[in-house]
């Protein structure tokens, strides 16, 4: 059984909060690593129960040679974002993050068996190289996916409350690998969820509502600047997800209903209210926000990275088990709470100029 | 009109109207609703020339795309076999598709690959069709991402069976395992061939067969998930997003439906977002059959195939005689087809 622990009366730390959200990214990258393509029934018949815990991917998965623990591409660009970020004082630019995308793809352990295909596109484009025609077909269309949201969630992290420089640098981020507007969307989303959730006084409405907010004025901004892609709408869906947590059941029955209405695939208008659905699903619970992810099946490991951060984020780190980050640094050789330290100095400039 | 021709109108307008939503849909193809308005300057309500950034350019008006093509060659298949329908048949169908005019240009990701691995295309080998790491998850993926194949070429099974919804449901089950051998696919083409099948009773009503794709759908995915051979994958369910389709455009005025389902149902290649955003337009038109046709022309992404579904489902419902008299010619003239006779045919084989 999961064990919860209970609320401890700490007092706030900005950098124990920032040091959660990537401790809970990391925590649903690695865990959603062994049951990513799978159904909920399939996840169950593999490991003969739900996954609560780091466990070794099996041999028919992309994650399939990675130890319990190990993460993919979801968390490592996360990762590279932010560190690369830290390196420019928390200026987030087109350098910044070209830099960092091509710095990731030089780590064949998370670039070369995870990358999504938009992602290794934008890449390409980034280091100069010719990015082969696609038979005249134009894809647009097919690149509202959920590469560019999976590692959002660092930008929350360096402006805590602060949701319009939140939204600006995450359309910066987004728009050198998904030049669309519900990947802006998306991505907007869980940023602003994240920034929301370091505040001292955040509570799970706060988050939802900025995460909301975000999806808004992302699809609004976008539309403006990014290609306009036939899509369905992350906002209507995030409403519909909402509506399904908040509702009657158990976390376990909202799960069957998100997977199942909402989707859990790699469309960014599935993966991002599906993974604020689980967060709402389990109110107090960062634990139980992954294991949600987890277990939906489908695109497991990027839907639990995004629920992870946020919750993480909500919660701080007495809401995980004492081993998750040990386990994670040994397992993927980062020093995750180094460079929570990191952005833990920019984010406190940022909260403390933002209250002058 | 006697019952025979209220009959044989019904035929007609079912082949009439998956042709001509599929060749009205081919010009609106791949875009949003509002880039569908740009380019042609208001919402398209008739045959227009494929504009050259979609798949269809270079085609003329009036002309169907991979949406009508597969069916109709499926249908002269079941018919010269006398309604006999199996998993073999629906690959010899598919095979002879593939070597026509619709296969270059229009094959989905699905389909494709299913006709180069029947036509043991010496390209094609196994990495290829399951993904470049050899394992099967790239095949979910394919499955997820290009699913409406299955939806589209459903009602065939519906013009064997008119009026007895499970009949047509079984069959579709064994012709859709030839190509999309999942039970989400299956399950998209059973809402169809059960609601196609509902819409020839006398007393058929938009209600009545969306009550029949609602349980065709149920029923084909618990057949489906019966099969042996059959291959499953995650991914949301056709059933619920019906549900969510029908209940938005319920609430909802007519004129905002379109968007609505848009907007949380999706309008993409997905099964479950093309079958649930017809089967959604056709509640939202209210029975005005033409203004559920150019809602599925205009609500942008897979409008082919979401058009050609919802032709299908009205022609049916309403008879050919809804649709606005050069529609036949257009077609028939278009792509040398002679669609009557197909209609005649399948009244003959049911004699």
């Amino acid at each position: 059984m999961r064990h919860i622990r209970k609320e401890k009366m700490t007092k706030y730390s900005l950098e124990d909060r920032i040091l959660a959200s990537l401790i809970g990214a990391a925590a649903g990258d690695a865990m959603g690593a062994a049951t990513e393509a799978r159904t909920t029934e399939q996840i169950i018949a593999c490991f003969g129960h739900p996954v609560t815990d780091f466990e070794t991917p099996p041999p028919d998965t992309f994650g399939a040679g990675n130890v319990p623990g190990q993460v993919t591409d979801d968390f490592s660009s996360a990762y590279y974002l932010a560190d690369s970020i830290v390196n420019h004082n928390g200026t987030v630019n087109i350098e910044a993050v070209s830099s960092a995308l091509v710095d990731w793809s030089k780590h064949a352990v998370f670039f070369d068996r995870f990358a999504g295909p938009t992602t290794r596109m934008a890449i390409k484009r980034c280091k100069g190289e010719p990015v082969p025609p696609s038979n005249g077909i134009n894809l647009d269309s097919r690149q509202a996916t959920n590469g560019a949201a999976m590692r959002i969630s660092p930008i929350g992290l360096f402006h805590p409350g602060d949701l319009k420089k939140t939204i600006r640098d995450s359309i910066t981020v987004t728009m050198v690998t998904h030049d669309n507007y519900p990947a802006i969307s998306g991505a907007c989303a869980i940023s602003c969820a994240v920034s929301r959730a370091l505040m001292p006084d955040a509570d799970l409405y706060q988050v939802l509502q900025a995460a909301r907010f975000g999806a808004t004025e992302g699809e609004r901004l976008g539309r403006e600047i990014a290609k306009d892609v036939p899509s369905p709408s992350v906002v209507r869906r995030l409403d519909e997800a909402l509506r399904i947590a908040m509702g009657p059941g158990t976390p376990e029955e909202k799960m069957h209903l998100l997977g199942r209405r909402i989707g859990a695939g790699l469309h960014i208008a599935e993966a991002v209210p599906c993974a604020l659905g689980f967060v709402a699903a389990n109110p107090g619970d960062a634990v139980g926000a992954i294991v949600g992810a987890v277990n939906v099946g489908y695109d497991t490991d990027t839907i639990a990275t995004m629920s992870g951060a946020i919750a993480g984020a909500l919660y701080g780190t007495a809401a995980f088990p004492p081993h998750y980050l040990p386990t994670l640094e040994k397992a993927n050789g980062l020093s995750i709470s180094s460079l929570a330290a990191k952005i833990s100095v920019i984010a406190d400039i940022s909260l403390k100029g933002e209250n002058q | 009109m006697t019952a025979t021709e209220i009959l044989y109108d019904k035929y007609l307008g079912c082949i009439l109207g998956a042709a001509a939503g599929d060749a009205l849909g081919a010009a609106t193809e791949g875009k949003s609703t509002r880039k569908i308005y740009a380019a042609f300057g208001e919402r398209v309500v008739d045959f227009k020339n494929p504009p050259d950034d979609c798949l269809a350019c270079g085609r003329k008006k009036g002309q169907v795309t991979d949406a009508f093509s597969i069916p109709y060659v499926l249908s002269q298949h079941l018919l010269a076999s006398g309604g006999h329908v199996s998993r073999h048949l629906a690959q010899e169908a598919l095979m002879e598709w593939g070597k026509s005019e619709w296969f270059l240009p229009f094959a989905g990701m699905t389909t494709r690959k299913v006709v180069k691995r029947l036509n043991q295309d010496s390209s094609q080998e196994l990495w290829s069709y399951s993904g470049h790491l050899g394992n099967k998850l790239f095949k979910g993926h394919y499955y997820a991402l290009s699913s409406n194949g299955a939806a589209v070429k459903a009602y065939p099974a519906a013009l064997l069976h008119p009026g007895d919804p499970d009949a047509a449901v079984h069959d579709t089950v064994e012709l859709t395992m030839a190509s999309h051998d999942d039970p989400l696919s299956i399950s998209g083409a059973g809402a169809v061939a059960a609601a196609v099948a509902a819409a020839f009773k006398e007393e058929a009503s938009v209600f009545s067969i969306t009550q029949a794709a609602l349980r065709g759908a149920v029923l084909s995915e618990k057949l489906a998930r019966d099969q042996e051979d059959i291959w499953i994958y995650p991914g949301p369910s056709v059933v619920d997003r019906l549900e969510m389709a029908i209940e938005t455009a319920l609430n909802h005025p007519a004129e905002e439906a379109m968007e609505a389902i848009s907007a949380l149902i999706g309008n993409g290649p997905a099964i479950a977002e093309t079958v649930p955003a017809a089967f959604g337009l056709l509640v939202a038109g209210e029975g005005d059959a033409l203004s559920s046709l150019f809602d599925a022309v205009n609500i942008g992404d897979e409008t082919a195939a979401i058009a050609s579904l919802t032709g299908a489902l009205v022609g049916t419902l309403k008879g050919a005689g809804i649709f606005p008299p050069h529609y036949l010619p257009v077609i028939d003239q278009a792509n040398g087809f002679n669609l009557s006779e197909q209609a005649k045919a399948f009244m003959e084989l049911n004699k």
